[in-house]
């Protein structure tokens, strides 16, 4: 880990035209540097700039105001050095699981040994090595998201963005996953960037947790806590005290953490 | 441990082909229903014949004609038909339905791509897709006989442009039924706009195109029977019209029956098309 910054972000500013004419401003004067192979997890409840902030950085959406620096380097649109695992099951259906992890090396022109290469080792990664021939309809929900990810890592993006990639799944096949990611982070230290409205999840993954409120970033907390983040982890006084201080900045001041 | 992978990969692929085989033979299989419906039908025709008399004649008889007429008639020729009984009639038909809705499908497909595509090929191709194509065939018919006169492609044209309007209307649809999260999914791993149209939004359509090719070929038959009938050389239409002059209802219920016969198994080589081509969908009744 480095601690020059790999991501720069310099007051964003997203301000959308609502059908009634209000104006809503999604994102407000963002300013944030994410250092390379971070794990960073934007914390917020719905509909307060998460989903905005990250999208913005996939290049997915356009900002009204402000810069977005990878390297140092404007970001214009979506690109290969950034890639995105959607909360939607997005694994093409009319590939196979090899294919789909295979798109994007594809989709960049790397040469054809190289990629059967790479695709084999993320199918082994993610456990899928004896589903490369199947369908993804002949796949769970979790192995799909598990798809996803190898395609998403097999791509080479030195950045990852993830939009609520769990929010779907059952509690366990979630638990799974999350550890699974973990495992994957440290061995591959990519730069992680998580959206999730899930504390205890926040709590599991992170090093960094940003809270996010009315498109703004209201706290930026380093998770000092030990890994792996088990319940007792989780149960530590710290713990306790960064879920509290979450939860007063989501608005639930009154209420105690447990 | 990579190369237990590659076998492991080998091993599903191998495994592949047998299953699919195993779901080709599940389709061929009769349905019972089908048999009931088919059953059903031909009581309900005798009975017609019952009731109507020698103006409905029964399914024996018509069957009877179907083939004695089948691949040479002098009673054929008594009419002013070309020699040759049904067949040549049931080739040009089918010819015509077969070149007609390949072309217009092609062209109507492109042309609906480019209008989800591109604002501009919207503003030229709607309001002619619009227009022309609520024209009812028989307003249109005699101006395409006029000017591409009695040929067997005037035929073609008039099938491959109510085909281009249907065909048109599906894919320009089916674009906008592409869910966008999986064109963002593709951008974001790498892929320009033009390969996330090409890689992603084409195959997502597919299913729908072919929604929208069984509509038109349904309605391609009807269409090149009423081109003949109004004016062609050969066609089934053309068989009909000429047997209709003498009132023999057998030999026009005979053609009807061949085109029906010959319009099914087309329609099932659809399916058995698509049933290939999107094997990798959920459900295989969509369509």
């Amino acid at each position: 880990m480095t601690d020059k910054p790999l991501i720069s972000i310099e007051s964003a500013d997203c301000v959308f035209q609502h059908v009634s004419g209000r104006t809503v401003k999604a994102l407000d004067r963002v300013d944030l540097k994410i250092r390379e192979g971070d794990f960073v997890c934007l914390l917020g409840r719905s509909g307060h700039g998460k989903s905005t902030l990250l999208r913005s950085l996939a290049g997915l959406n356009a900002l009204t105001g402000g810069v977005i620096l990878v390297e140092n380097t404007p970001i214009s649109g979506p690109g290969p050095d950034r890639g995105m695992v959607f909360q939607e099951d997005t694994v093409f259906p009319w590939l196979s699981v090899y294919d789909n992890v295979a798109f994007g090396l594809r989709a960049q022109g790397r040469p054809k040994a190289e990629i059967d290469g790479t695709v084999q080792e993320w199918l082994e990664a993610v456990g899928l090595s004896d589903f490369a021939g199947s369908w993804p309809k002949e796949l769970s929900g979790g192995m799909r998201k598990r798809v996803a990810i190898a395609s998403v890592f097999a791509g080479g993006a030195p950045i990852l963005l993830m939009d609520e990639p769990f929010g779907a799944l059952d509690y366990v096949t979630r638990m799974d996953l999350q550890q699974f990611l973990i495992e994957l982070w440290q061995r591959t230290s990519r730069t992680i960037v998580f959206v999730t409205h899930d504390i205890e999840e926040a709590l599991v993954l992170a090093e960094r947790i940003l809270v996010m409120r009315q498109g703004r970033i209201v706290d930026d907390i380093q998770v000092d806590l030990p890994r792996p983040r088990d319940e007792e982890v989780r149960a530590t006084p710290r713990a306790v005290e960064i879920t509290k201080t979450v939860i007063g900045h989501l608005g639930l001041g009154q209420r105690t953490a447990a | 441990m990579r190369s237990h992978a590659i076998g492991g990969a080998a091993e599903t692929a191998k495994s592949e082909p047998a299953r699919v085989e195993g779901n080709a033979a599940r389709a061929w299989r009769p349905d019972p229903l089908a048999i009931i419906g088919v059953a059903g039908l031909i009581l309900l025709w005798y009975l017609g014949h019952a009731v109507i008399g020698k103006f409905m004649p029964p399914p024996h008889t018509v069957i009877t004609a179907g083939f004695v007429h089948l691949f040479d008639s002098d009673y054929f020729i008594g009419l002013g038909l070309p020699p040759g009984g049904y067949l040549p009639h049931l080739i040009s038909t089918t010819t015509t339905v077969l070149l007609g809705v390949i072309i217009g499908g092609l062209l109507g497909t492109i042309t609906g791509l480019l209008s989800a595509r591109s604002f501009v090929a919207l503003q030229i191709f709607d309001p002619i897709v619009s227009i022309l194509g609520t024209v009812p065939i028989l307003v249109a018919a005699p101006f395409f006989l006029i000017w591409f006169g009695l040929a067997a492609s005037t035929k073609v044209v008039l099938v491959g442009f109510y085909t281009a309007v249907v065909l048109h209307i599906y894919a320009y649809r089916a674009i906008g039924h592409v869910n966008p999260t999986l064109i963002e999914y593709a951008r974001t791993l790498g892929a320009s706009e033009r390969r996330a149209f090409w890689r992603v939004a084409l195959p997502a359509c597919i299913p729908e195109l072919f929604g929208g090719l069984r509509t038109a070929f349904g309605s391609a038959w009807g269409l090149a029977a009423i081109a003949e009938l109004l004016g062609a050389l050969k066609g089934i239409g053309r068989v009909i019209i000429a047997s209709w002059g003498v009132f023999d209802i057998t030999i026009m219920m005979a053609g009807i029956l061949w085109l029906g016969i010959i319009a099914m198994l087309l329609d099932a080589g659809i399916i058995a098309l698509r049933n290939h081509l999107v094997r990798w969908a959920d459900t295989k009744s969509e369509v």
